[in-house]
């Protein structure tokens, strides 16, 4: 038990360390920012025609309203902490694989509806989206990630299944 | 848990340092004068616009006095107007031409046309006639300077795009062109262009600076130009929301704390679970 934590806060600080290097940065955090701009914007535009998507910033044409996705907003810190979980559990590798693709997802959907709602809750109250945004999803992400979490334990074969 | 700031924070101390001893260009911050509140400047024929294009700031001509395509283009309400061959207009191209001879007559260091690819720390540099092809990365906070006979980025879907890291912001990158820009379509493009003939932004490109003309025309087609505020050069009010990240004053998806929260309470049900797991 000693060892899941040790290798869970170990592969958490290598995972983050590799994050914020530059490579990293550029090859897969900026694309991977741009693409959730773009299919957040896609899905606005889709039901809404009162809105411009630039680059990463979302704009209402009606009022001026803009929100920009920043590095941060990817969703990437929460799936790290749940990819880092995965990995330190003793588990077979397709369980740990399918874990991590369903974690992806499940992080990567919730975002894009935060996304979203935030650029419309913006526009109808500053106050609200500021509260929304510090506090309401950051508790439904990490609420996410921990659902995901329960359920890819419950879904691991029995111990005794395992290899020694 | 490493401290994500801590990076950021060393690299600002250390760049601060450098670029007070690097770059003794005290009135950068008030190098604009009055052009600091236009978004979109030009001189002659006209400044024209085609499409849903909305601009945060004023946009303005002088010596001329046409802006075509305002509607459907839009000012952002409360960050600016049009002014047409005003006296606004006219002192913000004298301002404008003051701080394009300053940017011009600084000293710089040569770098390839070819920007795509090249990770820049604060600095002047000289581009040629430059391109961009892919992804510049300014890496620091701090000045960055790029003087260049002239501009053009790719076309297309993230073809070409400015990418600040560290703490760089679009309100300290200024272009310095000696003739004219051209923003490729859908470009993310990021700092104040200041060109003495003309600047064309393509369809849906957006600036996150200012696109000053000196002497030609401004050409917009369903853009977002947003006037830059903070950094050594502050703007003015921008209506546009960070929804995360950049330290130290945005909020990410999760903040540090929610992180370490995060991380305890999966740590916890995945003990729980081996227990149970060892019992069972």
């Amino acid at each position: 038990m000693g060892r899941f934590l040790a290798s869970f806060v170990a592969i958490l600080v290598g995972l983050f360390a590799l994050e914020l290097t530059p490579p990293l940065q550029v090859a897969l955090v900026a694309p991977w920012t741009a693409g959730l701009a773009w299919l957040s914007a896609t899905l606005a535009a889709a039901v809404d025609p009162h809105v411009l998507a630039t680059g990463k910033v979302l704009r209402s044409t009606t009022n001026g309203f803009a929100i920009s996705i920043e590095a941060g907003c990817n969703g990437i810190e929460a799936a790290i902490v749940l990819i880092a979980a995965m990995l330190a559990f003793r588990a077979p590798w397709k369980h740990r694989l399918l874990g991590i693709a369903a974690g992806l997802a499940a992080v990567q959907l919730l975002n894009v509806v935060r996304v979203i709602s935030l650029f419309y809750l913006g526009q109808w109250s500053f106050a609200a989206f500021e509260w929304a945004h510090l506090y309401l999803w950051q508790a439904l992400i990490m609420l996410d990630v921990l659902v995901v979490w329960l359920l890819w334990l419950r879904a691991l074969p029995p111990q005794a299944a395992l290899a020694p | 848990m490493p401290d994500r700031r801590l990076p950021h924070r060393l690299a600002r101390i250390a760049c601060a340092g450098a670029l007070a001893l690097a770059l003794p260009l005290p009135g950068l911050a008030q190098l604009l004068g009055t052009a600091s509140s236009f978004a979109v400047l030009g001189a002659t024929p006209n400044v024209t616009n085609t499409g849903a294009t909305v601009v945060s700031g004023s946009v303005g001509v002088w010596p001329a006095a046409s802006i075509t395509g305002f509607p459907p283009g839009s000012i952002v309400p409360g960050s600016g107007s049009l002014h047409l061959g005003d006296t606004i207009a006219q002192q913000a191209q004298t301002d404008t031409t003051t701080a394009y001879n300053t940017l011009a007559g600084l000293s710089s260091a040569a770098i390839a046309p070819a920007l795509g690819g090249q990770v820049l720390t604060p600095g002047v540099y000289n581009a040629g006639a430059a391109n961009l092809t892919g992804t510049l990365t300014l890496n620091g906070p701090g000045l960055y300077v790029i003087q260049a006979t002239a501009l053009t980025t790719a076309a297309g879907p993230g073809a070409s795009r400015v990418l600040l890291l560290g703490g760089a912001s679009a309100c300290d990158l200024w272009w310095q062109i000696g003739s004219s820009a051209a923003v490729g379509t859908f470009s993310a493009m990021q700092g104040n262009i200041l060109a003495l003939t003309s600047i064309t932004l393509g369809t849906s490109a957006s600036l996150q600076g200012r696109a000053l003309a000196r002497n030609g025309t401004v050409t917009l087609d369903t853009n977002a130009v947003t006037a830059c505020t903070g950094g050594s050069t502050p703007g003015f009010l921008v209506p546009a929301l960070p929804l995360a990240l950049s330290p130290p004053e945005q909020t990410p998806t999760l903040s540090e704390w929610a992180m370490v929260l995060l991380a305890a309470l999966l740590a916890i049900a995945g003990y729980g679970a081996m227990r149970r797991r060892a019992k069972g």
